[in-house]
């Protein structure tokens, strides 16, 4: 009977666990713009606060995420 | 948009659309946002330690606490977003036949329910507690004559005496206009 070899050491480092958050927040981003989208062109009453609301919305989750996405790449 | 949903009748005039007091959406959002700040606390409480590595520890993965930071302000966003979307879609149509009324739960639980005018029987509001007496915002319960389940109760809602009173002129002229055209139903 063979030895049981050592299991290989995994390696994690922050880069890796920073991307992979990176991109499940992108999923995330994603299916909740479309869900978001779907509800306020549905059921808004006014095409202003709709418009309002998409612009605050994507005008506060894009720097982050692109912030997110500048440290986990460079 | 909401209107071409709702299939208003030819004729039928909105008189009044109604969203829940201000203060409800106010509260959830400073919940909210507290909750997004909450980093920048628990960064001063982890500096204060009387220890150096802590604070080693955030100047040399500084990059990585600012991507946690990020991560952590795009959930809450999103929360604000949620809290904002069930506030802003969650209203009463008041017409001139009926009452609509539609109840945002959250994305995946919606209500919509017409109640008519002539169906109504009785109003009641009620204002309860300092904050909602100062604010003038309560509750409407609504008895219709039909069945008990379609009795209908709203939290909330701004100025509800003076609604209450609308809703009854609503109600009175349009009881006038049918006149001898009632429903059996609305004569109980």
């Amino acid at each position: 009977m063979e030895p049981l070899s050592p299991l290989p050491e995994l390696q994690l480092n922050w880069s890796i666990i920073m991307q992979v958050g990176l991109y499940f927040c992108l999923v995330t981003f994603g299916i909740y713009s479309f869900i978001l989208y779907y509800h306020w062109q549905s059921y808004s009453m006014e095409a202003k606060a709709t418009i309002v609301t998409y612009l605050t919305y994507l005008g506060i989750t894009i720097p982050l995420l692109v912030t997110m996405a500048l440290i986990a790449f460079f | 948009m909401l209107f071409d949903k709702i299939n208003l009748e030819p004729d039928e005039k909105v008189i009044k659309t109604v969203r829940k007091h201000w203060f409800v959406i106010t509260m959830e959002l400073l919940a909210i946002v507290f909750l997004g700040i909450m980093p920048i606390f628990l960064a001063v409480a982890v500096l204060s330690l009387p220890y150096t590595l802590p604070f080693d520890l955030l100047t040399e993965n500084f990059p990585v606490v600012i991507f946690f930071v990020c991560a952590w302000l795009f959930m809450t966003t999103l929360a604000t977003t949620t809290a904002w979307s069930n506030y802003y879609l969650d209203l009463w149509v008041i017409t001139d036949r009926r009452i609509i009324v539609i109840e945002q739960v959250h994305f995946f639980n919606r209500k919509v329910s017409n109640f008519r005018l002539e169906r109504l029987q009785d109003i009641k509001v009620t204002i309860k507690g300092f904050i909602p007496t100062l604010l003038n915002y309560g509750t409407i319960r609504a008895q219709t004559a039909s069945a008990a389940e379609s009795n209908f109760t709203s939290p909330a809602l701004p100025a509800p005496r003076e609604l209450q009173a609308l809703i009854q002129t609503a109600m009175d002229d349009r009881l006038a206009k049918l006149g001898d055209k009632l429903p059996p139903a609305a004569l109980d």
